[in-house]
Order: structure tokens, then sequence, then C-alpha cells
């Protein structure tokens, strides 16, 4: 009997490794079977290349204002100071380096490199990033405000609030979100731009925030029909109790309805931020340099597609997934509590 | 104090149901008043008509001569003065204890944080829960519970305090407890509309007790008439169901 049973249990850790081994055995005959195939049309990886779209050293060159002589090169700690001699008086340049290009005694003409440095740069890749987390986390706030407001409108028994967020959703829903784009884009866009411009006011709204209000806006419509389904699994007795002790609507809900219901919808708000996440690649089509159009610009010029599209891929993934993991440790936190 | 005239109410959704018939009452201040009857008899239907969580389909009602029944009264305003015990408790799960107790002295009465936080002190350490003022409801016994609910009620200093069966969801040995409370309040001069199935509790601090059966008030009186000699067939038929 104890034997039958630690022979089943061995059995069934044996059957486990070796599933997990064909686990691994297919994943690296995938990534083999990539690099082979990638082999015979002559493809060159070259991930040494990849860094240098993060960061970069740039070398910055100090050049001279005015034609003259170097009339001195000093040294101070880190610092180099080289002055220039010229017909209207001396100007001195300094420079965060150790290393001057030029020796007292030189002939100097306006634009001549005096001295030079090196600088790190952020790359287009991390700045396609920021702005993906930057769009990203507008988005999600303002759609959960849109949401929330179209949540309760959508449960109104107010005519005119319950039929506007009734509209709103299903127009949002069921609407591809690249078509919405570019409605605020080439429609809304051009229409408040054209009117700005007409208005003469100076200024202009930059595609960044059509393509803000396009993702927040789509958000909302999901965001509403969670708040409204959390909002209605709250108990009655919550707002009863609320109401007969003289809280007023905005009050109850505000205390009492919206902390659970939002608690509780939590988990499906991170999949609807995460979805966000990647629904934001598509803004690299009204001129806004996501993490995806940076890397299909950087693909242009460095000819590296493979080696980019993959950590393209992978910079999504690290977000999605730090992201789940934070909302994880969050649920667990309020469990707990 | 509370004056209830003729107030009928009929729901119709999910099927048609006439809670309650054209029934009035006068509640005196200070008295305590003790409703009983069957289940589905319009009780529920008819404390809740008075804080406006029912609103009737006809009649009136006043409390201290406002009629709550007119649009243009504050409604919440009288609520404050109404204070209302539930069956299911309904503590507010995601705040502490003291948080349930002060929430609405802060944001109703717009009490300042320490009035509102020593007024709540004083009234969990009445209903005996002063150690447990910084847990939260669902590490509460139903009991404990219950009295946070009544203190949370008296919180907001109301004139009249509505129980709908403070005890029907409570473990027996739970009773007793939630019922003193509510003793030391009826002799402390509360007014109060009590509806219960405890008929010691009304025997010990009714004044008047009615008796309601299919929307309608049968039979009122005092505790003493009603358990030695009813004059209806049907308060008779119930007091020996449920005594
Ligand atoms: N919100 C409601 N919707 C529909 N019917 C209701 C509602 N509340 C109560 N009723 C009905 O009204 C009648 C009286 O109910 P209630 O006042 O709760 O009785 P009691 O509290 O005496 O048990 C019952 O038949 C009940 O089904
Ligand atoms: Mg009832």
């Amino acid at each position: 009997m104890n034997s039958a049973l630690s022979l089943r249990k061995s059995r069934q850790k044996r059957s486990y490794f070796i599933w997990a081994t064909v686990f691994f055995l297919f994943l690296g005959a995938c990534i083999v079977g990539l690099y082979y195939a990638a082999a015979q049309i002559d493809y060159v990886w070259r991930w040494y290349r990849i860094p240098r779209y993060f960061y970069y050293q740039e070398e910055v060159e100090i050049k001279s204002g005015i034609d003259g002589e170097v009339a001195a090169v000093s040294f101070d700690g880190e610092n180099v100071a080289v002055t220039v001699a010229g017909d209207g008086g001396d100007e001195t340049y300094t420079a965060p380096t150790r290393n001057a290009v030029v020796s007292e005694g030189d002939m100097i003409f306006v634009g001549d490199t005096l001295a030079s440095y090196p600088q790190w740069r952020v790359g287009i890749l991390l700045l396609g990033l920021w702005i993906t987390i930057k769009v990203s986390i507008i988005a999600i706030f303002f759609g959960i405000l849109i949401g929330i407001f179209a949540g309760l409108a959508r449960i109104s028994h107010n005519p005119a609030l319950k039929w506007s967020a009734v509209t709103y959703i299903e127009l949002i829903r069921g609407s591809p979100l690249l078509v919405q784009i570019f409605i605020w884009y080439f429609v809304l866009g051009t229409l408040v731009n054209t009117l700005l411009i007409k208005q003469g006011v100076g200024v202009t709204i930059p595609p960044l925030w059509f393509g803000v209000a396009a993702l927040a806006f789509f958000t909302g419509a999901y965001v509403a029909e969670m708040v409204r389904a959390g909002i209605q699994s709250i108990h009655r007795g919550q707002t009863e109790a609320a109401r007969s002790l003289g809280m007023n609507y905005v009050q109850t809900m505000v205390h009492i309805i919206l902390p659970q219901a939002m608690r509780r919808i939590m988990p499906p708000l991170a999949g609807q931020f995460i979805s966000l996440i990647k629904d934001s690649s598509l803004l690299g089509i009204i001129a806004i340099r996501e993490l995806t159009k940076a890397t299909r610009e950087v693909v242009t010029t460095s000819l590296q597609p493979f080696e980019l599209w993959f950590v393209c891929a992978l910079l999504y993934l690290i977000l999605t997934f730090s992201l789940s993991m934070w909302v994880q440790y969050l649920e667990r936190r309020t469990l707990a509590q | 104090m509370i004056d209830i005239r003729n107030i009928s109410k009929t729901f119709i959704v999910p099927h048609e149901v006439r809670a309650l018939v054209n029934v009035s009452n006068t509640v005196e201040a200070g008295e305590v008043v003790v409703v009983i009857g069957p289940s589905g008899s319009g009780k529920s239907t008819f404390i809740r008509c008075l804080n406006h969580l029912e609103v009737p389909d006809e009649g009136h009602i006043y409390i201290e001569g406002v009629d709550i029944l007119d649009p243009k009264t504050d409604i919440n305003m009288i609520r404050t003065e109404v204070g209302m015990v539930f069956q299911s408790f309904n503590l507010f799960p995601h705040k502490s204890v003291l948080e349930n107790v002060t929430l609405a002295q802060r944001v109703v009465r717009k009490r300042a944080k320490d009035a509102a936080h020593d007024r709540a002190m004083v009234l969990l350490e009445k209903v005996g829960i002063q150690d447990k003022a910084n847990v939260y409801p669902d590490q509460l016994s139903g009991g404990q519970q219950q009295r946070v609910a009544i203190a949370r009620a008296l919180a907001m200093d109301p004139k009249v305090m509505l129980f709908d069966e403070p005890t029907s969801a409570l473990d027996p040995e739970m009773i007793g407890e939630v019922l003193d409370v509510m003793k030391t309040m009826a002799k402390e001069g509360m007014t109060m509309v009590v509806v219960t199935h405890e008929m010691g509790f009304a025997r010990e601090v009714a004044d008047r007790v009615i008796f309601m059966d299919h929307g309608a008030i049968v039979e009122e009186g005092t505790p003493e008439h009603f358990f030695k000699n009813p004059n209806h067939d049907r308060t008779r038929l119930f007091l020996s169901q449920i005594l």
C-alpha cells in the first residue's frame, strides 16, 4: 500500500521531469531553427550593435569662436582651459577633459576644435520606451477617470446620462482602435488645430495628445463596464447603511462604494493597463515616436531588424510582466489586510 | 415625534405585492415601540419608510413635524436624525471599526477629526468594543459587529433609532450582548422602533407592541395586553407560534 503510493509518486516525478525536458528541448529547437534559417539567408547577427540604441557616447567638441593664437593651455584637476588670444582680446574655453587637441602657439580660426570630450546620451530605443510608458500612464489615468464617470452614468436612472454612456461604450467597443486613432488625429486633430490657427492662437496641440486621448477614451469604455460590474457587485446594504447615516449620493460613492468596487476590479483593471501598453504601439502611425516607431526607425538605419524587433518585443514583455507582478503583490497585500 | 398617516406601498417587481396597506401610527418621543409579525407582513417596509429607504406610494410621514415625503425636504438632514441598524450589520468592510464610527461624523456632520474620534471612542466604550477600535469588521464576531453598527448610528446623535431585526442574523449566544446595549439605550430615553422576534425584549422594555400582518397593523397595545389577552385571533396564533 505504502510502497505502491511511493512508486506512483516517483513515477509522477519522473514523467514531470521528462515533460519539462521536452519543453526545454522544444524551446531550444525553436531558437536553433531560427538561427539556422537566418544563416541560410546569410543574415549576420550583430548583437553588440544594439546597446548603442539605449545609451551611446557622443564626442562633444569645444570650438573656438574667434581667430587668434592659443596663448595658454592649463589643466585644473580634470578640466582643461584653453585661452585664445585674438585681435579683439582673449577668450578662454573650458572643457571637462584632459584632452586638449591644440597646444600653445597654434594658429586658430573660428570653428576650429580646441578640445573634445565624450558624453553619454540616451539612445532612441530608450526614448521610445519612455514615450510608451508616459503615454500609457497618462492614458490609464484619464481612462480610469472617464471609466468611473461613464460607469456611474451607465447605471444612473437619468436617460440622458445612461444613453450617453451606452452610446459611448458601444461606439468605442464596436470599432477598431486603429480607426479611432485616425479619427482622433486626422478628423478631430485637424478640426481643433485648424480652429486654433484660425482663432489666432499661436499654439497647436501636438499629435501625442490626440494619441493619448484616443487611448484614454478607448480604455475608458472598457473600464466603464468594469466599474459598472464592480459597483453592482457591492451589496445593496452598503449603500443603504451609508445613506441611512445621511451621506448623499456622491459621499456614498466616494467613501463607501467606489473604494470597495475599485479593489474588486483591480485584476481586470491591471489586464486593461497591460493591453493599453501593447495598444500604444499603434500610435506610431500618427508620428508619435513610441517604442515600436523608434524600433522601426532604428531598423531602417542599422539594418539589424532581427535583433531589434526581438529587443522591442522583450522591452514590452518586461513592462507588462513587471506590471502584472506588481499587481499580484498589491493583491496579496490587500488580501493579507 | 413620528407621525405616520395612511401610508401604503405596493411593490410591482417581480410581482405585485401590497407590502403596506393604509398604515397609520404615532411614535412619541422617548417611546420604545416593538413591531412584530410574521415574515413578509411588511415590518421591514414599514420601518424603512421611516427613514426614506422606501418611499410610500401614498400617505404622509412627519418626523418632528417635517413632512419627509415632501420633495423639498432635505432627506439627508432627516436621516442624520434617524439612525438605523440592519439585520445584516452592513458595516463598511474597508474601514476600521473606528473609521466606521467616525466617517459619517466627518463627512456629514463635518465634525473635526479629534471631536469625531472622541465621540466614537465614547460610543465604542458604551457598546463595549473600545479595545477593537483599530481592527477591521471581518475580524469581529456578529454580536460585536452589530454593536459597532449601533455605535455608528449613535455617532450622528439621532433622535430616533430604527432596528430591523437586529439579532436575527446572530448566533444565539451573541443575542444577549446586543439586546443589553439596546436596553441601556431604551432606559436612557432614546426613542426606538424595533422590529424583532425577541419577546423577552418586548416584554421588558417596550412601551407599546404593534402586530402587523399582510401589510396592516392588526393590533397594538402594551406588552401586558399582548402577552396576557390579545384581542385578535391572528395575534394569538402568531404569539403561540413564536413563544
Ligand atoms: N424591494 C422589494 N421589491 C419587491 N418586493 C418587496 C421588496 N421588499 C419587500 N417586498 C415584498 O413586500 C412584502 C413585505 O416585505 P417585508 O417588509 O420585507 O416583510 P417583513 O420584514 O415583515 O418580513 C413581502 O412580500 C416582500 O416580498
Ligand atoms: Mg424584514
